[in-house]
């Protein structure tokens, strides 16, 4: 077989042309089960939707993954009646990880959604004006990544007060800036294209250049970037109730749990073990759908 | 050619400013258009002529006032196109529209062709539904495209047919003056004929006024009733189509002419072949910019610069030897 032969058959195809007419549906379920790794991610990521949109009915007490405490069965390892065991104050561990996927993917979705709303128009803005109102966008920008995001977070809950809320705000507040730099390299290279000038020799007005042409054709970037920040926020949410800024007792919070479990880890394992694995396992699932979503966008960067 | 121009561009001058920080020592300038006067008449076809780089396409781009330029004046039926703003700077546009070198890069790829075609319309007319699909149909059918290609995206058009959607858009609101920035240089030779016969035929239909620019003679020659040649951001030859290629008096055309490939192998002819590459228009040389490269430069060519003088009725050449 010849190497450009077998690279093509590798990738999938022999022109990024040639593969245009099966691109939708089929081109998709093609990339992700060619890679085990995107058939995990998919498989799990659409565990974990079911589990958060079904859980009340999933969990085998669901009243106590609420939070509903039970002091005979204080402490108890893993069992068939508690698979996951159960913590200090006689929750079943499996409801109470079950009960908490619902606002961990709720949250991060929220959060993920406010920053590309206010970060992308920002960076399309700044990218395609240039000039002054660039430079003061950008330097707002810079002011805001020149903290790290979870820092960030930390001071805006801390003034604010703890809280799942006042997390999640803090979150939105702390990662707009990304959206805005990733939209605005883009829009940078799209005003130079030939379809904006000509929008422009049209006399298309700035703003809907910007909404029909500039942002449209950054979404695929956008997409990408904001699978990938679902996971990271659900692990930045975990942190901060972990250190107690975030979700608070009696709420379900894997974070919460993994905090509230570790003065007993080398004894009771389980109680900080499984909520730790459920953030594990979907902030890694998050990153492998983000690297297929690459994929499926530009075939050409296979890895 | 007794009509006044329907577009006058007097002394245009561009620079650029590179971006330069303390380190390279200092801004740059890059003299892309510099003093360049030259009109268009209605219904004509001016080809613009010149290598990669020699500001041909900065100055179609200042005509649309896709750049602002640096000086100079340019009017569109005496109305000066630099002092206009807003809205009437918008109505202006629908008198003047581009088309653009890379017929798949001119096009959005998330717009479909009927979008494509729409958009000016959108913009610049009130049109029901109905009214616009009927308009962009019959828009589609004058460049030889059909309603099979309505839905299409452009990456499932060829070169040709793309475009042939760009003419359809830069047609969409009957403009008087097109400017067509190399729009055959990125096509196969056979489309390119295609395209260069759509629109000397819509040309014909519309008396449309074309600005022609290409570095590709032989279509100039055989689109344009004038033609300007540039080089290094200035004018060095203009005059009618024929003339110039019967006997070019500026040097630089005469190279250029020489260098055309001929239909019949074996013809004889007198290749010349200029020595060098283009200086750069960062530092453009003193004298005639034309000196560094030119068979027939003397002492004085490297420090008097020519000026655009007349030869003979409704020709100039910027030589002083021509």
């Amino acid at each position: 077989m010849q190497a450009a032969e077998w690279l093509n058959r590798r990738q999938g195809f022999a022109e990024p042309g040639e593969l245009r007419p099966r691109r939708q549906l089929a081109h998709v379920v093609y990339v992700i089960l060619r890679d085990p790794l995107a058939l995990f991610s998919v498989i799990i990521l659409t565990l974990f939707v079911l589990i958060a949109l079904f859980g009340p009915w999933l969990a085998p007490y669901p009243e106590q993954g609420y939070g509903k405490t039970n002091v005979a069965t204080r402490m108890l390892p893993m069992s068939p009646e508690h698979p996951f065991g159960t913590d200090r104050l006689g929750r079943d561990m499996l409801s109470r990880v079950i009960i908490a996927a619902q606002p961990a993917l709720v949250v991060s979705l929220v959060v993920v959604l406010i920053a590309v709303l206010i970060g992308a128009p920002l960076g399309a803005v700044a990218g395609y004006f240039g000039g002054r109102l660039d430079d003061l966008i950008m330097r707002v920008t810079d002011l805001f990544l020149a903290f790290p995001s979870l820092l960030l977070a930390m001071a805006i809950v801390a003034a604010l007060g703890p809280g799942l809320d006042h997390a999640a705000l803090a979150l939105a507040i702390s990662w707009w800036p990304w959206y805005t730099r990733l939209v605005r390299g883009m829009a940078l290279g799209l005003r130079q294209r030939y379809f904006v000038q000509a929008a422009q020799s049209i006399g298309v007005p700035a703003r809907v250049i910007i909404a029909r042409h500039i942002l449209p054709n950054c979404l695929s970037p956008i997409l990408v970037q904001a699978t990938v920040d679902i996971g990271t926020v659900i692990l930045a949410s975990s942190s901060l109730a972990f250190i107690g800024l975030g979700a608070q007792p009696p709420a379900p919070d894997w974070g919460l749990m993994v905090s509230e479990g570790r003065t007993f880890i080398l004894d009771e394992w389980w109680y900080s073990t499984f909520p730790g694995l459920a953030i594990f396992i979907s902030v890694l699932a998050f990153n492998l759908l983000g690297d297929t979503l690459r994929d499926i966008f530009d075939p050409r960067q296979y890895r | 050619m007794n009509h006044a121009p329907l577009v006058r561009v007097e002394s245009l001058v561009k620079h650029f400013r590179l971006p330069g920080g303390w380190l390279s020592g200092g801004a740059q300038i890059l003299h892309a258009i510099d003093d360049v006067s030259l009109e268009i008449y209605p219904g004509q076809v001016l080809g613009l002529v010149g290598e990669s780089g020699c500001g041909k396409t900065t100055l179609g781009r200042c005509l649309l006032r896709l750049v602002d330029p640096t000086a100079g004046r340019i009017t569109f039926e005496e109305r000066d196109l630099l002092a206009l703003k807003g809205a009437e700077l918008r109505r202006l546009r629908e008198e003047m529209q581009i088309v653009f070198q890379s017929p798949l890069s001119s096009l959005s790829p998330r717009f479909k062709v009927f979008d494509c075609v729409a958009e000016p319309l959108q913009t610049h007319r009130r049109l029901t539904r109905a009214e616009l699909e009927s308009r962009v149909r019959e828009l589609l059918e004058q460049v030889g495209l059909g309603r099979q290609h309505l839905d299409r995206y452009p990456h499932e058009l060829s070169g040709g047919q793309c475009q042939r959607v760009a003419v359809a858009r830069a047609l969409a609101l009957s403009p008087r003056l097109l400017v067509l920035d190399e729009p055959t240089s990125a096509l196969d030779v056979s489309v390119q004929a295609q395209i260069i016969n759509l629109l000397a035929e819509l040309r014909a239909q519309r008396g449309l006024t074309y600005l022609f620019i290409s570095h590709d003679l032989g279509v100039v020659q055989y689109i344009s009733d004038r033609i300007c040649v540039m080089y290094l951001g200035k004018l060095v030859e203009t005059g009618p189509s024929d003339a110039i290629f019967d006997a070019p008096r500026h040097p630089y055309t005469q190279a250029l002419i020489s260098a055309i490939s001929l239909p019949e192998p074996g013809a004889a002819r007198n290749r010349i072949v200029l020595k060098g590459a283009v200086p750069s228009p960062v530092n453009p040389p003193p004298g005639c910019r034309f000196h560094t490269r030119c068979p027939l430069a003397q002492a004085r060519c490297r420090v008097e610069e020519p000026t655009l003088r007349s030869v003979e009725k409704g020709r100039m050449v910027a030589c002083h030897f021509a």
